[in-house]
């Protein structure tokens, strides 16, 4: 005893000095030892795990069984693989051997990460998980994460960012699970949760005060901070049960992140990866190439009129002839065709990281550095990240160990394009430039003499796609650290207490101006016009959580209980400035702008939980969950502010319990029920009142005052919120067959939102907006299955399949107040989002044309007019799902994905645009002699009157009818093509362990879509207020990439 | 051997409390902060409400170019799309909705609402005998907002409107529009007579430092104004009102004029237009600009241009020469102006139309009137020549015409009427008692340019200036003679208030364009 307790002290010394002393030892006393692992019938296993008895040193077996691994001659080793039976040999000083290991059959095991960072084999589990392979995210790797999750999971639904690298992703797991804008689920990483809130995208700015710029563009999420190299393994908890431990936060489900530490890696182990990618704007456009600029049927005949027609192709047949352009010149009257490609530059992202990890049989550590310049498709538009990861766990004593994982990320973010929006747009006008101007001519000639802007077309806000890009700038600094301290105890054989503590903080800078000189802006009262923004947000998200946990069984009866605390602290800080009318011409600070406008924004809550989950379980094959939670909220009325939590799961793998044939391996079927919730933001039960930053200067008979000017807020408070719950049942079923070739999981699902508190609308004569309320019913019901299928195992060839889809029906079942429908998002040229009793969430609505009793458009003078405003269907696809194969051959590796979506719809602001300025095929129609629609009189006799081309196409604009732009907003796509060769054996002499070589390409191929000149995944992404209302969004691109892999 | 475990076990129960109670402890010390952490510590929970009220006049001012400026022709642009409405006769949420959005909640303009402000005001104040001016103000200037929301919708919520807040009314009942005046004129009276010099001055208010004297003649002049909406429909009231008013005290000079100063950072919500994206959509209308020609009006060269580049922010040689202007005539839209008779052709992007004169009333601090002394002047003429008051209705009416002239200078330093030239214009047009509420109403029109709302509801109630029917093409078929006489209800409102908004449609008429405010009688 006392020798051990001497050794605890010495091994109580700085981690640092482990480390080092890792360093220098880990090769000592270890003899190398080399063999082959096959299966009874003489087949190699591939991916074997053959590891030193006692200690963490551990190696896996090539593709052909091959494996080398260093071990005293006097160690055991301990050869397994899943779906054998693991098997122990001494080493006995040999220095080669041939292992046979035997299949079992019943040894399915496959142990994941659960809610609180609980490790549970995946076949007691009674409700639906998913686990995403980690070399998928590096192989067909994307600079934001969770762009790499599409296709991935049954039942989630990935929309990629709209705004290029270091925009956000969408992520929904089982729809949408309330009436607000972020149903994102909740990111935990090494159990403890990270801020994932998105940065982006909601139109906002001061539209009458011309400084309409801001906040339109796509600034991230909280997921690009982790480095997929860095994962170990990522699981999905799809249902509310999966997630039921975290109540409160837990209504869109759960994605669990578990970083790398080094585990398994015996002395230093050094990997090197790098990664190439190009991508290229993807150009969906079919434009009319018959009738060049120009408006009314006339080509501009002088510079003034090329100025004012910039944006329309309503003009003449094309001739050759010159004609005057808006830089002052006259130029041959012909087509450019290559908008897309002429304007958007080729994309690069290069990502190298390296990773250090080490360890021995008290700890491990893995430290690994990741930087990623990524330069956007949008000219002067780039993003980069650096990102540091540390992993460290270390055996104090055989039962006090600690683990502390950290991620640090820097990340850049510069002019991220402004997306959704008219104003300050580069997409938009590139969209929509009339089809006889060269995009270089707009390069060469983006500001006049003066510096100002050059006018391209009367609509003043289509701004130079140059001129945005080279004077608007939009910047984004963040400084992250995420990270937790986890100490755990085991007290006994079965008990367990552990203690942590984590924390997420960054610091971010954000800035943005409208330049000096732009065409939209009137003149400043004195000084220069234009406007600059500037802020500095800090956010704090810190969790404090204990944990006990005990097992013990009792003949065929096993009992598992956990239980546990956790306090929640978040904190938001934000110092803003805005000025305007510039001292100085071109400076863009704070100092220079002579009416300043500042702010300082606050939010701080807490909320304090108690849980516990108890698992029972029967002989092997039935378990039964049960878990309990209750949150204490600070954002609530003290006098009701703590709810309950509680889920129950059932799993029976009859597969253990009834005799089946041989050919059927596994089979287990799941019922599962739990209620979550979600709460609200800080100081939403007061009212509270402000005063306006500057006062309003007067002067009244001779004299100077200053005014103050007060108010308060738009939202009438609400003192008796509750939090919103979630109810969730959910059944399921696992069938494993022919040794588990064939693999089947599918789940059904219903899920009830109730009390959401949101925001809803009141008359504005009641003097506010909205007011704050626990709002409605919403309903999710549908299916997610995940077939698995290895058509070929070989001993040279693998072949594993993936096939997921999902079926999601969302219904909003109530409103608050009686109300049949509330509106969530306004298009910037036409088109709501709504929410609509008896109607699936997210109805897109907008005007229909004018009809008559049978349903016939009626016309005036020609003319159509406005009618009804009618629900066109729901932005949400019912269907999502993905095709993924994986083969091995040899020593090469292809990677496949093809993905979908369908059932929903798309509102495209962006065709109406082209069409009323003439770029469309469409748009021909009537060219000559007018357009005569198709429609009837009022007396009901057919519409015959010609209406000029333009003029009527304009009128859609006028009318803001949205039927003729509404489209099925279903794709096919070919995601992902990936080759990898590895090229170990060619090294092997060397120092080098394995080198490995990848070829990617991502967006190969638009199988099928149904949306005119776009993709229809480019859209604003980040809330689903906006979804389905398409506007002049970034491109989506092609990319073309290379992985190299190397390990020392 | 055993005595190390029972030390080891000890020590894991020590531990394992330890734990457990940091646990608790912090769970139980964090809920006594609970109150103390949801309450905003950079906002107040209250507020003076001089500081409100404030904001409520200062956000009373509203842009409403696209309807009501065009509706009486004094402001034009030919677009369809989003700046269309008044100019095409058409029906447009987006520019119909500002009225009461801007008035109620403010939504869209900072969610400084009047309305709002005012109820919270009437609230805090009620009964406070050390805030009796301020609560007295309050109701004038609730009144002021009233007569605009009345006379541009007829039914409004009025008892239960501004109280979401105070009492969770978020659906409003709609209240008759008559009786909402019959409260404005009671509202008006009483509030005007009980401002109280004795009592405290509230000096944060935007229109006169809380001078009690100006404050007691805006409340009469708007007690006129209210009184003479009710000329045709109820002249016994009208006349007993305008009676009060007047002993009251009306404005006595320009100094007295209630209005806006905006500056270089808190701008006038016209120079958006004037000046930023839309500078080269807006022109004169035909009819105001020949009305000024054709008279020789003084006030011509200072609210009529033609710029040398009218789509640039900095337009180049401005032409004021009178003889030079010509506004846009009503009736065409983009694509059909240029067959307007006598079409003057485009300058880039624009048409060689006047414009606003971008350093008058299209300066980005172009003042914002509510009430004037000339306005006042003129509706007194009128009550003189239907013998609700006694006066000189000639010599009223002139000085009338020459405050406006005068006012001017408010609006920019640089546009001096002078005073031969004011003789000039008064010896070439003549008041003639034959055609007294012509020109009385006429030159209240001209007084109240860029005033759109007393523009608009003058206009409808006196019948004058005999302006032409706007003849464009696909105008809302709801309008029958050519004329809009009320804009219908938000969109929102509709779907929102749907029960309230059904019953006020039942009660004063379809809600469209041409159902009429109960003052505007054929």
């Amino acid at each position: 005893m006392k020798k051990r307790s001497r050794s605890a002290i010495r091994q109580m010394q700085p981690i640092l000095l482990w480390v080092i002393i890792s360093l220098i030892s880990g090769k000592a006393f270890a003899q190398s030892i080399t063999g082959k692992v096959s299966n009874d019938k003489g087949e190699a296993i591939p991916g074997a795990t053959v590891a030193v008895k006692g200690s963490q040193a551990a190696s896996t077996t090539n593709v052909e069984g091959l494996f080398s691994i260093n071990a005293p001659g006097t160690a055991t080793l301990v050869f397994s693989s899943v779906g054998y039976l693991t098997q122990e040999i001494p080493v006995g000083g040999q220095s080669t051997m041939q292992v046979t290991l035997a299949s079992d059959n019943k040894n399915l095991d496959v142990v994941i990460v659960t809610a609180l960072g609980l490790r549970r084999d995946v076949r007691k589990l009674g409700y639906s998980t998913a686990t995403v392979n980690p070399d998928q995210l590096t192989t067909a790797r994307t600079t934001n994460l969770g762009n790499s999750l599409q296709g991935k999971v049954a039942g989630m639904n990935v929309s990629p960012p709209a705004g290029g690298p270091g925009g956000s992703t969408k992520i929904r797991i089982r729809g949408q699970s309330s009436f607000g804008g972020n149903n994102s689920p909740l990111i935990i990483v090494n159990g403890i949760p990270i801020n994932n809130s998105s940065n982006s995208a909601t139109k906002s700015g001061d539209a009458s005060s011309g400084n309409n710029t801001g906040g339109s563009s796509d600034r991230g999420d909280g997921l690009q901070s982790i480095n997929p190299d860095d994962i170990e393994s990522m699981t999905v908890l799809k249902g509310a049960t999966g997630s039921a431990l975290y109540g409160f936060r837990a209504k869109d489900g759960v994605i669990l992140i578990t970083t790398k530490t080094g585990k398994g890696q015996k002395g230093i182990g050094v990997e090197l990866t790098s990664n190439f990618q190009a991508e290229d704007a993807l150009d969906f456009t079919d434009f009319q190439y018959e009738y060049g600029q120009g408006e009314f049927g006339k080509r501009p005949t002088n510079t003034s009129e090329a100025q004012s027609s910039g944006v329309w192709s309503f003009g003449e047949k094309f001739d050759g002839a010159e004609t005057p352009q808006f830089d002052g010149t006259s130029k041959p009257y012909l087509p450019y065709k290559n908008r897309i490609k002429d304007f958007y530059r080729t994309g690069t992202s290069w990502t190298n990281s390296i990773a250090l990890s080490g360890g021995n049989d008290k700890g491990n550590f893995r430290l690994a550095f990741a930087n990623t310049d990524a330069n956007a498709i949008m000219p002067n538009s780039d993003f980069r990240k650096q990102i540091v990861n540390l992993g460290l766990n270390y055996k104090f004593t055989e039962k006090f160990s600690d683990s502390c994982p950290a991620n640090y990320s820097n990340e850049r973010l510069n002019n991220p394009p402004q997306i959704g929006l008219q104003d300050m747009s580069a997409n938009t006008t590139i969209y929509t430039l009339a089809n006889s101007i060269d995009v270089a001519w707009l390069k060469a000639k983006y500001k006049d003499e003066n510096g100002n802007e050059q006018p391209l077309a009367r609509f003043t806000n289509r701004n130079n796609p140059y001129w945005v890009a080279f004077n608007r700038f939009e910047r984004q600094k963040r400084d992250r650290l995420f990270g937790n301290v986890s100490l755990r105890y085991q007290l006994l054989d079965w008990l367990y207490v552990q203690g942590r503590i984590g924390q997420d903080y960054s610091n971010t800078p954000y800035e943005y101006n409208r330049p000096t000189g732009t065409r939209s802006i009137g003149p400043a009262p004195t000084g220069f016009n234009g406007y600059y923004y500037q802020d500095v947000t800090a956010q704090r998200e810190r969790n404090a959580d204990f944990l006990i946990g005990g097992n013990k069984e009792f003949g065929k009866f096993g009992v598992d209980l956990n239980v546990g605390g956790n306090s929640l602290f978040q904190q938001y800080d934000q110092n803003s400035t805005n000025v305007t009318n510039f001292y100085v011409r071109d400076l863009y600070t704070v100092m220079n702008g002579q009416t300043k406008n500042s702010n300082y924004g606050v939010g701080r809550k807490k909320v304090n939980s108690l849980y516990g989950a108890l698992e029972l379980s029967y002989n092997q094959f039935l378990y039964l969950t049960l878990t309990g939670r209750r949150d204490w909220f600070s954002t609530l009325n003290p006098e009701s502010n703590a709810y309950t939590y509680p889920s129950a799961s059932l799993s029976y793998v009859f597969s253990e319990n009834v005799k089946l044939p041989d050919w059927f391996t596994f089979g287990k079927i799941r019922a599962a029920y739990a209620e979550v919730g979600s709460d609200t933001d800080p100081y939403q039960t007061a009212l509270y009142y402000s005063l306006n930053g500057n006062p309003l200067a007067i002067n009244y008979n001779g004299a100077s005052y200053n005014i103050a000017l007060g108010n308060s807020g738009a939202i009438a408070p609400n003192n008796t919120l509750r939090p919103s719950a979630v109810k969730e049942a959910e059944l399921g079923l696992e069938l494993k067959f022919f040794d588990s070739r064939l693999n089947l999981d599918v789940a059904v699902y219903d899920k009830k939102t109730n009390d959401e508190i949101l925001n809803v609308d009141v008359s504005y004569s009641s003097g506010f907006n909205q007011t704050k309320v626990n709002i409605g019913k919403l309903q999710n019901k549908g299916f997610e299955a995940l077939l698995s299928v290895i058509p070929v195992k070989t001993q040279n060839t693998n072949w594993e399949m993936g096939f997921n889809a999902s079926y999601n029906q969302s219904k909003v079942l109530q409103l608050a107040n009686g109300q049949q429908r509330f509106d969530v998002g306004t298009g910037e040229f036409f088109g709501t989002v709504s929410h609509e009793v008896g109607m699936p969430l997210a109805s897109l609505r907008g005007f229909d044309y004018a009809r008559d009793d049978k349903g016939n458009i009626i016309t005036n003078g020609g003319l159509f007019s406005q009618g009804e405003m009618v629900t066109f269907g729901s932005a949400i696809p019912k269907w999502t799902g993905g095709w993924l194969n994986t083969v091995n051959w040899k020593k090469l590796r292809i990677f496949t994905q093809v993905d979908f979506k369908a059932g929903h719809k798309i509102m495209s602001n962006s065709n109406l645009n082209m069409l009323r300025e003439g770029l469309t095929q469409s748009s021909l129609v009537g060219r000559e002699g007018g357009v005569v629609f198709d429609a009837l009189n009022a007396d009901g006799t057919p519409n015959s009157t010609a209406v000029e081309a333009e003029q009527f196409y304009s009128t859609y604009r006028a009318t803001n009818i949205a039927t003729p732009f509404l489209y099925n907003g279903s794709f096919v796509r070919w995601r992902t093509l990936s080759i990898g060769y590895d090229l170990s054996d060619v090294v092997s002499k060397s120092f080098i362990k394995g080198l490995s070589v990848s070829l990617l390409m991502n967006n190969v191929l638009m199988i099928k879509k149904y949306l005119d000149n776009l993709d229809p995944e480019a859209q604003v992404s980040a809330s689903d207020n906006f979804q389905g209302i398409e506007t002049h969004t970034l491109p989506t691109t092609r990319s073309y990439g290379i992985n190299l892999n190397v390990k020392f | 051997m055993s005595n190390f475990n029972l030390t080891k076990l000890i020590m894991k129960k020590i531990f394992l409390i330890f734990l457990v109670a940091c646990g608790m402890i912090g769970l139980n010390s964090c809920d006594k902060d609970f109150e103390q952490l949801n309450i905003n510590p950079v906002q107040p929970p209250t507020l003076d409400p001089g500081f409100l009220f404030a904001s409520a006049q200062f956000y009373s001012f509203l842009n409403t170019m696209n309807f009501q400026q065009a509706l009486v022709q004094q402001v034009h642009s030919p677009f369809t799309g989003v700046l269309e409405g008044g100019n095409h006769n058409a029906l447009n949420d987006l520019n119909s909705n500002i009225t009461y959005n801007f008035m109620f909640s403010g939504s869209g303009n900072g969610n400084y609402g009047p309305v709002k402000l005012l109820t919270d005001i009437l609230d805090q104040t009620a009964g406070n005998d050390s805030k009796s001016n301020l609560y007295n103000m309050a109701r004038i200037w609730k009144s002021y907002v009233y007569m605009v929301l009345v006379d541009t919708y007829g039914d409004v919520p009025y008892i239960e409107a501004g109280k979401a807040y105070l009492s969770n009314t978020f659906l409003p009942k709609y209240d008759d529009q008559k009786m909402i005046y019959d409260s404005i004129l009671i509202e008006l009276d009483a509030a005007s007579k009980a401002l109280d010099d004795a009592k405290p001055i509230e000096r944060n208010e935007i229109l006169y430092q809380g001078d009690i004297a100006k404050w007691r003649k805006l409340g009469n002049s708007l007690l006129l104004r209210a009184a003479m909406r009710l000329s045709k429909v109820d002249p016994s009231k009208a006349q007993q009102y305008v009676t009060s008013a007047i002993a009251g005290g009306l404005m006595e000079t320009n100094d007295d004029n209630a209005y806006v100063r905006y500056n270089g950072t808190f701008n006038s919500p016209t120079a958006g237009i004037f000046q930023g994206t839309e500078r080269a959509n807006y022109y004169l209308g035909a009819p105001f600009v020949e009305e000024l020609k054709s008279t020789d009006d003084p006030r011509l060269k200072f609210i009529a241009v033609k710029y040398e580049s009218p789509g640039t922010s900095d337009p180049g040689a401005a032409d004021t020469d009178p003889a030079n202007q010509e506004g846009m005539p009503f009736g065409y839209n983009e694509s059909t102006i240029a067959n307007a008779p006598g079409f003057p052709g485009k300058i880039g992007s624009a048409w060689a139309y006047s414009q606003v004169n971008r350093s008058t009333f299209g300066k980005i601090d172009a003042p914002g009137f509510f009430v004037t002394y000339s306005q006042t002047q003129l509706l007194l003429a009128e009550a003189i020549q239907r013998s609700w008051a006694s006066g000189d209705v000639a010599a009223v009416y002139e000085t009338g015409v020459r405050a406006h002239m005068d006012e001017l200078k408010q609006v920019s330093g640089s546009a001096d009427v002078t005073v031969s030239e004011q003789d000039d214009y008064m010896l070439a047009n003549p008041f003639n008692p034959a055609t007294a509420l012509e020109q009385i109403n006429t030159q209240y029109w001209v007084s109240s340019f860029m005033n759109g709302p007393e523009a608009w509801a003058n206009f409808r109630r006196s019948g004058f200036p005999a302006l032409t029917a706007n003849p464009y093409p696909s105008a809302d078929p709801s309008i029958t003679d050519g004329f809009v006489h009320r804009l219908v209800y938000p969109d929102r409102e509709k779907s929102v208030n749907s029960t309230n908004y059904q019953e006020a449609v039942a009660r004063q008429g379809p809600d469209n364009m041409a159902t009429r405010i109960f003052w505007d009688t054929p």
